[in-house]
């Protein structure tokens, strides 16, 4: 079974929000292939291939995770908290979109490994640049580790 | 407290009367002491006729003698000499021979006897009154240094009892105070907390408006009937508007949650940097800027930055009719204090509204004049307000406006030289 490496994983729950991320994402070059799960429990089963991602393998990460913080089930610090807590998982950078730019999740995050922070805009032109310059960093710009990660 | 005094059982006054100190003796007052010298002799009438059959004739009048000194010392003068006249009568009845009879008195050879005990008897007497007296006076000036004792202790009470109620309301004030203060602390933080909360939720459906407004505008183009446009870019103009709010609340919100860190800013440096932000977004209009020097001061830097942006920002947009514009922002010394004011050749405004001004949701002009959500110059002054400074505004209708302001509380007035 071929698995498809996804470049971005969507952690969103507001299927709104959902919709214009995609449609400003669809209208990116190059953009192949983006994971949307719905809440924080699916986002750790997505990346620890577990649950019903259980056929996925380590060795295929998500390039980029646009996560947000505000999640049923398992909230979004609870979520990168696990990402950079464990070895296999810790090089994914997590990018936080949010509404929220309270001053406690942002230093909370930034100590727990978060790689951005970003605060959405309300004006939708804004936030179609803002979304494009982030895919194309995260995806263009920025060198993963192409290391193996530890067994 | 003087003992000897209450203890004493030959006063006739206990120490809660008051003996007067050289009261005349009235007949009320002399009853009870010749009562007592009466009374004393028939004492003294009875020892002597118990001791009388060893006696015999031997010291008839010592006991009555003594009775007298005694009751001298305790009645003064006139109970003594009735107890001097009793006992000599007593003691020439009883005692003297021949005896139940008072023929010694008419016979001038044997009266030697009871006169020598009335002669001797007067002189006791007389000495007596005086030892009386100054037993009166004594008393007197023990019972009015007892009187002035209680008074005195009564007015330390008092004074204690004073001193303790204030204390007791001074510490009931101060608890009131306390937790009046908590109440407001803990209501302020609710309203703080509730415009955070309110604004941050309105973000998101906000963006979604105004996200979708868009897909309908460029998506749908040319599909969408005659007019169906203009009506989507009504929805944007309004979510964007509501989006400038919802920010401008949150800058509001953030001033009163933040905590004051103050560090050295170079203003002039501050404010240079703050015009070459708003400058690209000034359309190719000539505006003069002069950005005179300021001094560097110590204070929170974010919050000075929204003070400048906003006051900046406002001169740009009410100078949009003028060409040239002219913004200048310098300070100056004023008693003590430096005062900074931003002042431009704008619209300005009637002063009749000057205190509307810095007021939230309060405009001085109509939206499609001059755009803005009304919530800029009520940030500045809760910002200048943080600091402990004053902000306030001079203008006229054309005459462009001047907006003052200090970063720290006045000084203290100075001291008179002594």
């Amino acid at each position: 079974m071929i698995v498809k490496t996804p470049e971005i994983l969507l952690v969103e729950d507001d299927p709104q929000e959902v919709e214009l991320a995609l449609f400003v994402l669809d209208k990116c070059p190059g953009i192949k292939n983006i994971q949307v799960v719905r809440d924080g429990e699916e986002a750790l089963d997505f990346v620890f291939c577990a649950g019903k991602y259980a056929h996925r393998t380590f060795e295929n990460p998500p390039r980029v995770v646009f996560l947000d913080l505000k999640l049923p089930k398992v909230d979004g610090v609870q979520v990168l908290r696990q990402i950079k807590a464990d070895p296999r998982t810790r090089n994914i950078p997590v990018v936080a979109l949010t509404s929220s730019n309270e001053q406690r999740d942002l230093s909370e995050c930034y100590r727990l490994g978060l790689n951005s922070y970003v605060q959405k805009p309300v004006n939708f032109e804004e936030y179609q640049k803002m979304v494009k310059s982030l895919s194309s960093y995260w995806l263009d710009v920025n060198e993963v580790s192409s290391a193996p990660p530890p067994a | 407290m003087i003992p000897s005094a209450r203890g004493n059982p030959w006063m006739n006054a206990s120490a809660d009367t008051p003996v007067p100190a050289h009261a005349g003796p009235s007949s009320a007052g002399l009853l009870k002491p010749c009562l007592i010298a009466v009374g004393g002799i028939l004492l003294a009438w009875g020892i002597r006729l118990a001791l009388d059959p060893w006696l015999h004739e031997l010291f008839p009048f010592a006991p009555f003698l003594l009775a007298t000194i005694l009751i001298a010392w305790h009645g003064g003068f006139i109970p003594s000499l009735v107890s001097l006249v009793l006992g000599c009568v007593l003691a020439e009845w009883s005692f003297i021979e021949p005896r139940h009879s008072f023929a010694i008195l008419w016979d001038a050879s044997h009266a030697g006897k009871p006169l020598t005990y009335l002669l001797v008897g007067s002189a006791v007497v007389f000495f007596g009154r005086s030892m009386h007296l100054a037993r009166q006076k004594a008393d007197a000036s023990a019972y009015e240094a007892i009187q002035k004792q209680k008074q005195l202790e009564q007015e330390v009470t008092e004074r204690r009892r004073a001193e303790a109620e204030v204390r007791r309301l001074n510490s009931e004030l101060e608890q009131r105070v306390l937790a009046r203060t908590a109440e407001l602390r803990a209501s302020n933080k609710e309203l703080e907390a509730f415009t955070y909360s309110v604004s941050h939720d309105l973000r998101a459906p906000l963006r979604h408006v105004d996200g979708f407004a868009q897909i309908l505008e460029t998506e749908f183009r040319g599909q969408l009937p005659a007019g169906a446009a203009e009506q989507v870019a009504k929805i944007r103009q309004g979510s964007q508007h509501m989006g400038r709010l919802v920010d401008d609340l949150l800058d509001l919100a953030r001033v009163g949650k933040k905590e004051l860190e103050r560090q050295p800013v170079d203003l002039r440096e501050m404010a240079q940097s703050i015009v070459s932000e708003i400058q690209p977004g000034l359309n190719g209009r000539v505006v003069e800027w002069q950005v005179g020097p300021l001094p560097r001061v110590s204070c929170d830097p974010g919050l000075v930055r929204l003070v400048l942006t906003n006051l900046l920002d406002n001169a740009a947009k009410y100078t949009r009719p003028r060409n040239p514009a002219r913004i200048e922002i310098r300070h100056e010394n004023q008693n003590g204090e430096t005062v900074f004011m931003v002042r431009d050749n704008g619209v300005g405004f009637n002063m009749k509204y000057v205190a509307k001004l810095f007021g939230v949701f309060q405009r001085l002009h109509s939206a499609e004049e001059f755009e803005g959500t009304g919530v800029g110059l009520a940030t500045v002054a809760r910002i200048i307000q943080k600091f402990g400074g004053r902000i306030w505004a001079e203008a006229a209708v054309d005459q462009g406006a001047t907006f003052f302001f200090t970063l720290e509380p006045p000084p203290k007035p100075a001291a008179p030289a002594s």
